[in-house]
C-alpha cells in the first residue's frame, strides 16, 4: 500500500467514523471552550457560566444516549487509540448522566459562585473527559493520559475553597499521592511497552505468548523470556498500583478520606461516583487485555493469579473501609470511608469475573458475563444512593454550616424531604431488601457463589464480603440515630428547608433507589441492559 | 564499549529509584514534587530508548512528548497547590498537614 | 568492557581519595580554636544581612507556573514541523524527481536507498499538499485552544504585574483597615 493510500484512509477514517464516534466528548471540549469565551466577553453577567455548562453537559448526554440506541459492532477509533463498544457507550452515558446531575446540584447549593464559575465547570468538565477516555481507553498511553486528565483536574476541585486550610491540606496531600503514583505508573506503563514492545491494550496478552513460545528458545532465549516476563509482571502491578490509586484501594486508600473531608461534598460526591466508576471501567479492560483471547497454558495462570488477588484485594478493603468508617465523627469522612468498603464490594465482582472468564465451570463465559453485570448494576445504583447521600450532606451543610455527625442531632424530624432521602440513601448503601442496593449487592454476591465453584478461596471472599455487610449497618445507623433518635438541642435555631429546589432535587434523585428496589420492572430493565452490555464485552473478548 | 539498550534502561531505573527515595525521605512538598519528576524522567528515558532500541517504535517518542507536557501541567496545578497551602499554613511541610486525620 | 568498567571504577576511586585524604589530615593537623569572628558567615568581608533562606516573592510563581504550561505546549509543535514541513516541500508540482525520492525517504523515515523508491511509493504533490492542509487545521484547532486559554489567563489579570502588587498591599492590609474600604472581591492571584 503507498502512502497516498494510507493518508486517504487515514482522514476518511478520522473524520468519517472516528470523530462521529467521539462526539459526546467533542461537546464537552466545546463547551469548556465556550465557557472561557463567555467569560472573556464578559457575556457571564446575563448569562450564568453554569447554564453553559449544563447546556453542554446535556448535549453530550443526548449524543451519548443517541449512540447507545444505535448499539453496533465494536470499532476501533484514531488508529486503535480508543474502543468504541457498548461497554464504553453505556460508561459513556453514566458518567454524562452524573455530570448533569453534579452540575444541578452545584447550580442548587450554589458552591461555585458565579465568579469562580468558569474555573469550576471547566475542571469538573475537564475531569469528566478524562474518565471518557479512561472508559474507552485501548491504549497504554491514553490510560495515562484518561487517569491524568481525570486526576489533575481533581486536585484543584478539592483545594477550590480558598483560604481554607482544611481544603488546603486535602488538596496537597491529595496532589502529592497522586502525583508520585502516577509517576510509578508511568514508569510500569514505559515497561511494559518496552517489553512487549507495543503500546495497543488489544495485543498485550499476544505478545505475552510471543514472549514465552516454545518456537522462540533456544536456551539462553528462554532464561531471557523468562526476565522479560517477570519485567512485564512487575510492569502490570506498577500499572495496577496507579488503577488502585484511583478506586482508593487498601493500600492506596490514605488520600481519600482526607480529600474528601477537605473538600466540599459536591466534589467529594463526583469523586466518590464518577472517578470510581471510570476507574472500575478501566480495570475491567486492562485485567481483560492481560489475560487475552485464547485460554493457553500462559493466560490459564493469569487470570486466576490477577483473579484471586484482587479477591484478596478486594476483602481487605472492604474490611477495613468498614472497620475505619466505625469511629469517624464527621459525616464526609465517614461517606469516604464508606465509598472505600463500596470499592471493596464491586472489586469483588471484577474478581469473580477474572476468576470465572477463562475456567473449566460450565458456561464459564456467561457467569463471567454476569459478574459484570452485578458490577454494572451495583454502579448504576451506587450512583444514585451515594450523591444523594452527599447532596444531602450538601444541603444540610448550608443550612447549619457543619458537617460534624452529632450537629445533625434532630434534623430529621425538621427537615423531613431531607431526612427520608438519607434514610433510603444509607439503607440503600447498607444493602437493606426493599432498596436497589440489596439487589445490587445480591448480584455480586451470587457471582461470588459461581466463582467458588472455580476457585473456593472465592467463597471466603464471600464471607467475609456477607459479614461486612452486617458490621456496615452499625455505622449508617449512627447517622440515623442522631437524625431521628437524638434531641435536637436547646436553644440552637431552628433550620429551614425549602422543598424548592433541594427538596426535589434530592427527591429525584433517591427515587431511583427507590424504584430499583419495590418496582421488579426497573431492575429488570437495568438488569437488561447491565446484561447485555457484559455479554457484548466478554463474547468479543 | 557499545551503548546499547540496557545502559539506558539502568539511568531510567537509577532516575527511578532518586525519584522514590526522593519522595519516601523530603519533607518538604517542593522536595517531594522534584522526586516526581525524577521518576517521570526515568521512565521517559525508558520510552525513548525502547523506541530506538525495540519494535516500539515512534509510538515511544510520541508518548515521551505528551509525557512531558502532562508532568509540566502536573507539576504547575502542583505548585499551586503548594501555594496555596503555604498561605494558610506558612509552611510547606507536609507534616504540618495534620488536621485532617482519624 | 570489564576492562573499560575497571578503569572507570579505578579512576572514580582514586579520584575520591584525592578528595578525602587532604581534607582528612587537614582535619587531624589544624589547631581548632573557635571564636564568634571566626564562624561567622563570611559575605565578601561585609557584615551579613538577614538570612540566606530568601523567600521570592509569590508572584514570581504565579507568572513561572504560566510559563510552564504554555512553553511546553511547544513540544507538541515539533512532531508537527516535521511533518508539516516535509509536506510543503513534497507539495511542490515541479519537483525533480530525485529530490522527490530524497524528501519522500525523509519523511517516512525509510532506511531504503531513496533513488531506489519507486514512481508508486514516492509521495505525490497532491497527497503532500492534502497532508499539509490536514496538518494545519490540526494545529489551528490546537493553537486555537491555547489562545483561548492565554486570552482566558489575560482577562483575569494574572499576568499583570502592577495588579498583584496592589492586591498584596491590599491584603497586608486587611486586618487594620475597616471593612467598610474593602473594594470588590477580586479572585486570588494564585490560581486555582
Amino acid at each position: 500500500m503507498n502512502f497516498d493510500a494510507i493518508l486517504e484512509k487515514l482522514i476518511n477514517d478520522t473524520v468519517g467514523q472516528s470523530l462521529g464516534h467521539f462526539s459526546s466528548e467533542l461537546a464537552l471540549c466545546v463547551t469548556i471552550v465556550g465557557l472561557l469565551l463567555v467569560r472573556l466577553v464578559s457575556l457571564d453577567r446575563w448569562l450564568p457560566t453554569y447554564w453553559v455548562a449544563l447546556l453542554g453537559a446535556i448535549a453530550a448526554f443526548g449524543l451519548a444516549a443517541c449512540q447507545m440506541k444505535q448499539g453496533g459492532a465494536t470499532q476501533f477509533l484514531f488508529t486503535g487509540l480508543l474502543v468504541y463498544d457498548q461497554f464504553g457507550i453505556f460508561f459513556r452515558l453514566f458518567l454524562l448522566l452524573f455530570l448533569v446531575l453534579v452540575i444541578a446540584l452545584t447550580v442548587i447549593s450554589g458552591i461555585p459562585d458565579n465568579e469562580d464559575g468558569p474555573d469550576f465547570y471547566t475542571l469538573l468538565l475537564g475531569a469528566t473527559i478524562g474518565m471518557m477516555l479512561m472508559v474507552s481507553a485501548n491504549n497504554l498511553l491514553i490510560l495515562f493520559l484518561g487517569i491524568e486528565m481525570t486526576s489533575v483536574p481533581s486536585y484543584v476541585m478539592v483545594g477550590f475553597l480558598k483560604g481554607r486550610k482544611l481544603s488546603s491540606e486535602a488538596a496537597l496531600k491529595y496532589v502529592i499521592y497522586g502525583a508520585g503514583i502516577a509517576g510509578v505508573m508511568l514508569y510500569g506503563i514505559s515497561l511494559m511497552a518496552g517489553m512487549l514492545g507495543t503500546t495497543d491494550m488489544s495485543l498485550i496478552a499476544e505478545r505475552m505468548h510471543l514472549l514465552l513460545s516454545p518456537e522462540a528458545d533456544g536456551a539462553d532465549l528462554s532464561v531471557r523470556s523468562n526476565a522479560m516476563l517477570r519485567t512485564v509482571v512487575l510492569a502490570s502491578l506498577l500499572i495496577s498500583a496507579g488503577v488502585a490509586f484511583k478506586l482508593s484501594l487498601v493500600p492506596f486508600h490514605f488520600w481519600c478520606p482526607d480529600a474528601f473531608e477537605g473538600a466540599p461534598a459536591e466534589v467529594a460526591g463526583f469523586l466518590s461516583v464518577a472517578s470510581k466508576a471510570a476507574a472500575f471501567a478501566l480495570l475491567v479492560r486492562f485485567c481483560l487485555a492481560l489475560v487475552g483471547k485464547d485460554s493457553g497454558a500462559l493466560s490459564e495462570h493469569v487470570y486466576l493469579y490477577l483473579g484471586v488477588g484482587l479477591g484478596v484485594v478486594a476483602a481487605i478493603t472492604a474490611t477495613f473501609g468498614n472497620l475505619a468508617a466505625y469511629s469517624q465523627t464527621n459525616i464526609k469522612r465517614l461517606l469516604a470511608y464508606s465509598t472505600i468498603a463500596h470499592a471493596g464490594y464491586m472489586l469483588m465482582a471484577v474478581a469473580a469475573m477474572m476468576v470465572l472468564v477463562n475456567s473449566d465451570v460450565a458456561d464459564a463465559k456467561l457467569k463471567a458475563a454476569g459478574a459484570l453485570e452485578g458490577l454494572i448494576y451495583y454502579l448504576t445504583v451506587y450512583l444514585f444512593m451515594n450523591l444523594g447521600a452527599f447532596a444531602i450532606v450538601a444541603f444540610i451543610r448550608n443550612q447549619i454550616l457543619s458537617e460534624e455527625i452529632k450537629d445533625y442531632a434532630g434534623l430529621g424530624w425538621q427537615a423531613p424531604c431531607l431526612g427520608i432521602g438519607m434514610v433510603f440513601c444509607l439503607f440503600s448503601l447498607v444493602g437493606m431488601p426493599p432498596f436497589g442496593g440489596f439487589f445490587a449487592k445480591l448480584m455480586i454476591f451470587k457471582s461470588l457463589v459461581d466463582a467458588g465453584y472455580a476457585n473456593p478461596f472465592m467463597w471466603v471472599v464471600l464471607a467475609i464480603g456477607g459479614l461486612n455487610t452486617v458490621f456496615s449497618l452499625i455505622y449508617y445507623l449512627r447517622v440515623l440515630n442522631a437524625m431521628y433518635i437524638v434531641p435536637r438541642p436547646e436553644g440552637s435555631p431552628r433550620v429551614k428547608f425549602d422543598f424548592l429546589p433541594a427538596g426535589a432535587y434530592v427527591v429525584m434523585v433517591t427515587l431511583p433507589v427507590l424504584l430499583t428496589g419495590f418496582f421488579p420492572y426497573f431492575p429488570d430493565r437495568l438488569s437488561d441492559t447491565a446484561s447485555r452490555v457484559a455479554n457484548m464485552l466478554i463474547s468479543n473478548f | 564499549m557499545d551503548i546499547g539498550l540496557n545502559h539506558y534502561l539502568v539511568v531510567g531505573a537509577v532516575l527511578f529509584v532518586c525519584g522514590i527515595i526522593c519522595m519516601a525521605t523530603k519533607r518538604n512538598a517542593i522536595g517531594i514534587l522534584m522526586g516526581v519528576e525524577l521518576v517521570l524522567n526515568g521512565a521517559n528515558i525508558n520510552f525513548v530508548a525502547f523506541s530506538r532500541y525495540t519494535a516500539l517504535g515512534l509510538d515511544g517518542q510520541i508518548v515521551s512528548l505528551f509525557v512531558i507536557v502532562l508532568a509540566a501541567a502536573e507539576a504547575a496545578v502542583a505548585l499551586a497547590i503548594a501555594l496555596n497551602f503555604y498561605n494558610n499554613h506558612l509552611t510547606i511541610d507536609v507534616d504540618r498537614g495534620d488536621e485532617l486525620a482519624g | 568492557m570489564t576492562d573499560l568498567v575497571g578503569h572507570f571504577l579505578l579512576f572514580g576511586v582514586i579520584a575520591v581519595g584525592f578528595l578525602m585524604v587532604p581534607l582528612l589530615i587537614g582535619r587531624f593537623l589544624r589547631p581548632k580554636l573557635p571564636t564568634p569572628e571566626k564562624d561567622a558567615i563570611y559575605e565578601c568581608g561585609e557584615p551579613t544581612i538577614g538570612s540566606s533562606y530568601v523567600q521570592f516573592d509569590l508572584r514570581f510563581y504565579v507568572v513561572a507556573l504560566l510559563f510552564i504550561i504554555f512553553d511546553v505546549e511547544v513540544a507538541f509543535f515539533f512532531p508537527w514541523a516535521m511533518v508539516f514541513g516535509g509536506a510543503t516541500q513534497l507539495a511542490d508540482p515541479t519537483l525533480t524527481e530525485p529530490a522527490r525520492q530524497e524528501l519522500t525517504a525523509k519523511l517516512l523515515n525509510v532506511s531504503t536507498e531513496p533513488s531506489l523508491l519507486t514512481l508508486e511509493q514516492q509521495i505525490s504533490s497532491t497527497t503532500a499538499s492534502s497532508l499539509a492542509m490536514v496538518g494545519l487545521c490540526d494545529i489551528l484547532v490546537f493553537f486555537g485552544v491555547l489562545l483561548v486559554g492565554f486570552a482566558y489567563v489575560w482577562k483575569r489579570g494574572d499576568l499583570d504585574w502592577v495588579r498583584a502588587v496592589a492586591e498584596k498591599a491590599r491584603k497586608s492590609a486587611v486586618f487594620p483597615r475597616p471593612p467598610t474600604t474593602e473594594q470588590e472581591p477580586v479572585a486570588d492571584t494564585i490560581t486555582t
